[in-house]
C-alpha cells in the first residue's frame, strides 16, 4: 500500500473519482508531512492549512455529488510570485510582506476550477531572480534546490505535494526540477496567460509545472490550457533525437557520462539518436538572452529598486543597475538576433522530434548559488517547450536530469515524447526522508529492495541530518522501472574549475551569505538563473 | 555608447564603467565590476554578429502576442 504522500496527481484523481480516497484525509496527511519535514527543507513561504482543509471538504462533497474535475482533490503548491486569493505574494521581498492578493492568478484559477486544492505558497528566490531562497535540497541539505522555483522543486521532491507551479525566465523550472530529481515542464512561450504573476522579464517569462511524473505535468497542463494531450501518441513510433554536442562539451564529467548512457538506453529502446550541433553559436545565443533579460529586468524593477535599494538582493540589484546601462541600439540588435535564432531553431527542430541534452551542466552545487543556467536559458529565449526527466543519480547520490526540447508550439508532442522516453529510461526513487522507526510504511515489507536501499555514502563531505541521498526501495508507484544510481564518475565531488569553464562566457561566482565586501573576484552575476561556478569555500 | 561591430570588448567595458560611475557612483561601479564585464562581453558579441540592413526586424514576442495579459 502506498503512503498518501506518495500518490501522484494522476493516482489521486483516480482514487477520488472511485471514492477510495478522501481529499480531507489526503490534505491532512500532507500537512503532517510538511510539519515534520519543513523545519529542515524550508520549502513553504505561506501554508494555507485551514483554507486547504476547507477546500478539501468541498471537493469531497462535490465528489459525493458526482462532480469530479480533472484535478479533483489534487493539492498544489504555488510559487510565491503567483497570486493566490487571500494569501500574501511576498516574492522574497520584505516590503511585500503584507501584500495580499485579492484574486487568483489565471493559472491558479484554472487549476482550482479543475478541482485542485491550493495548499500554499512555496519559496522563490527574490522576484524569481538569482539570490538564493532559504530552501534546501531534499537530497542533501547542503546543496541548492536550484532556483528560482526552489520551493516548488523541493516540495515536490520531498513529497509534500504532488504538483507545483513554477516560472522560468532563464532556467528556473527545468534546473531546480533537475537538481531535486523531479519532472519540470516549461511549455512554449505564451502557452497560458501570466495574469497575476509578478513579471521578471516580460518576453522571457514562462509559467511552468513541476511534478513527479510526465503524466502529472500533462494532467495539469491540460487543465490549464484546456487541451487533451495524448501521451500515448507516439507509443509505437520511436523518436528521432539530436544529442547536442555543445552541451556535452560544457557538462561536468558525471553529467556527460550520464547523458551518453541515456542516449544508449534510448537507442536500445528503438529511438534514433544522432549527435548534432546547434544551428546557432551558443555563446551568441546566451549573450542575446542576457542582454534582453537584463534590460527587461531593469525596466520592471528600476523604480522600485531606487526606492528600496537595501531590500533588494545583491545579484538582482546588480542586474537592475547594469541593465539600465544597455543602449537601445544594442537591445534592438539583440532582438533582431533573437528572431534569427528562433527561426533557425524552428527549422532545425522541424526535421526531428526533439533535442536531447543534459538539463544542467552539473548536479546540485552548494547553496551559495542557484546553479548554472547555460543549458536552459536558450530555450527560454526562443520560447520552445522543454522538459526535464529525472534519469539517474551521480556518485554523491544527487539527481541528474535529461532534458528534451521540441519545436515552438509543440507542447503536446513534447509531452508524448517525454512519456516515451520516461517509459524507456525509468525514473529514480525519491530521496529517503523517512525516520528509521516512525513510518509504518507497508513498502518496508519489500525486503530485498529495502535492504539495498541505504546506499548513502557516509564518506561524502556534506552532512544531511534528515536525509540520506540514497536509492529507496523499489516504490511501485510508477509503471516505469527503477533506475539504479549511475556508475561512479571519476570525480565524485564536482570541482570548481569545470563549472567555471562551463560558465566562462557569462558566469560568475557569488557568495550571497558573505559580508558585502567589495571583491571583484568574488562575484556578481545577475541572472535569474545565473551560470555560477561553485565555490568550495562556502561558509 | 555607439553601436559598432568593430568596438572591442575592452572598449565596451570601459564605456560601461564610465556610465556606471556617472549613474551609480564609483563604489557601486566597483561592486558590480564582474557584472559589467560579463555584460560588456555580451554587448560586444552582439555588436559583432553579422546583420545586414535588411535582415531580420526585432523580435517582439510577448508584446505582439499580448504576452503579459
Amino acid at each position: 500500500m502506498t503512503a498518501l504522500y506518495d500518490l501522484t496527481a494522476t493516482e489521486i484523481v483516480r482514487r477520488v473519482r472511485a471514492r477510495e480516497l478522501s481529499a480531507v484525509d489526503l490534505v491532512t496527511a500532507l500537512l503532517e508531512r510538511i510539519a515534520r519535514l519543513e523545519p529542515e527543507i524550508e520549502a513553504w513561504a505561506t501554508l494555507g492549512a485551514d483554507e486547504a482543509l476547507a477546500e478539501a471538504a468541498e471537493r469531497d462533497r462535490a465528489a459525493e455529488a458526482g462532480q469530479i474535475g480533472p484535478l479533483h482533490g489534487v493539492p498544489i503548491g504555488v510559487k510565491d510570485i503567483i497570486d493566490v486569493a487571500g494569501m500574501p505574494t511576498v516574492a522574497g521581498f520584505a516590503p511585500y510582506r503584507d501584500r495580499r492578493a485579492d484574486q487568483d492568478a489565471h493559472v491558479v484559477a484554472r487549476l482550482r476550477a479543475a478541482g485542485a486544492i491550493i495548499l500554499g505558497k512555496v519559496h522563490t528566490t527574490q522576484f524569481a531572480h538569482a539570490d538564493p531562497a532559504p530552501t534546501k535540497n531534499p537530497w542533501n541539505a547542503a546543496r541548492t534546490p536550484g532556483g528560482s522555483s526552489a520551493g516548488s522543486a523541493a516540495a515536490v521532491a520531498a513529497r509534500m505535494v504532488p504538483l507545483a507551479l513554477g516560472t522560468q525566465t532563464a532556467g528556473s523550472v527545468v534546473r531546480p526540477a533537475a537538481y531535486c530529481g523531479t519532472v519540470g515542464f516549461k511549455p512554449s512561450y505564451n502557452w497560458t496567460s501570466r495574469q497575476g504573476v509578478i513579471p521578471l522579464a516580460w518576453s522571457l517569462d514562462h509559467v511552468g509545472l513541476l511534478a513527479r511524473t510526465v503524466e502529472d505535468v500533462a494532467l495539469a497542463y491540460d487543465a490549464i490550457a484546456g487541451t487533451q494531450t495524448d501521451l500515448a501518441a507516439r507509443r509505437d513510433t520511436p523518436p528521432r533525437l539530436v544529442l547536442l554536442t555543445e552541451f556535452l562539451e560544457r557538462a561536468e564529467p558525471d553529467v556527460r557520462d550520464h547523458l551518453l548512457d541515456v542516449a544508449d538506453r534510448l537507442r536500445a529502446a528503438g529511438a534514433t539518436v544522432e549527435e548534432g550541433a546547434l544551428p546557432v553559436d551558443l555563446d551568441l545565443w546566451l549573450a542575446v538572452h542576457r542582454v534582453i533579460m537584463q534590460a527587461e529586468v531593469a525596466a520592471v524593477h528600476a523604480e522600485q529598486c531606487a526606492r528600496h535599494p537595501d531590500d533588494y538582493g545583491k545579484l538582482l540589484r546588480q542586474e537592475i543597475e547594469v541593465g539600465q546601462l544597455i543602449p537601445a541600439a544594442y537591445l534592438l540588435t539583440a532582438a533582431r538576433l533573437r528572431r534569427r535564432i528562433a527561426r533557425a531553431v524552428d527549422t532545425a527542430l522541424g526535421e526531428v522530434d526533439g533535442y536531447l541534452l543534459p538539463s544542467v551542466s552539473n548536479a546540485a552545487p552548494r547553496r551559495n548559488t542557484t546553479g548554472d543556467r547555460t543549458f536552459q536559458a536558450p530555450w527560454s529565449l526562443v520560447g520552445t517547450p522543454a522538459i526535464t526527466l529525472p534519469t539517474g543519480l551521480n556518485s554523491d547520490g544527487l539527481p541528474l536530469g535529461t532534458q528534451l526540447v521540441a519545436r515552438r508550439g509543440q507542447d503536446a508532442a513534447l509531452l508524448a515524447l517525454a512519456a516515451w522516453c520516461a517509459q524507456a529510461l525509468g525514473t529514480i526513487a525519491p530521496p529517503d526522508l523517512e525516520p528509521p522507526a516512525e513510518e509504518p510504511e507497508p513498502e518496508a515489507v519489500e525486503q530485498p529492495a529495502a535492504e539495498e536501499a541505504p546506499v548513502a555514502d557516509a564518506s561524502t563531505e556534506e552532512s544531511a541530518p534528515a536525509e540520506e541521498p540514497a536509492a529507496e526501495p523499489a516504490a511501485p508507484r510508477e509503471a516505469a522501472p527503477e533506475v539504479e544510481p549511475e556508475p561512479a564518475p571519476a570525480d565524485p565531488e564536482p570541482a570548481a574549475a569545470p563549472e567555471e569553464e562551463t560558465a566562462a562566457a557569462e558566469a560568475t561566482a557569488t557568495e550571497p551569505a558573505a559580508p558585502d565586501v567589495p571583491d571583484p573576484g568574488a562575484a556578481n552575476d545577475a541572472d535569474e538563473a545565473e551560470e555560477t561556478p561553485e565555490r568550495p569555500a562556502e561558509s | 555608447m555607439k553601436l559598432d561591430s568593430h568596438l572591442s570588448e575592452k572598449k565596451v567595458l570601459a564605456q560601461l564603467r564610465r556610465q556606471a560611475a556617472e549613474t551609480f557612483g564609483p563604489m557601486r561601479t566597483f561592486e558590480m565590476a564582474e557584472a559589467l564585464e560579463i555584460t560588456a562581453a555580451a554587448l560586444a558579441r552582439i555588436a559583432a554578429a553579422p546583420l545586414d540592413l535588411t535582415d531580420d526586424a526585432p523580435d517582439t514576442s510577448g508584446v505582439d502576442a499580448g504576452g503579459t495579459a
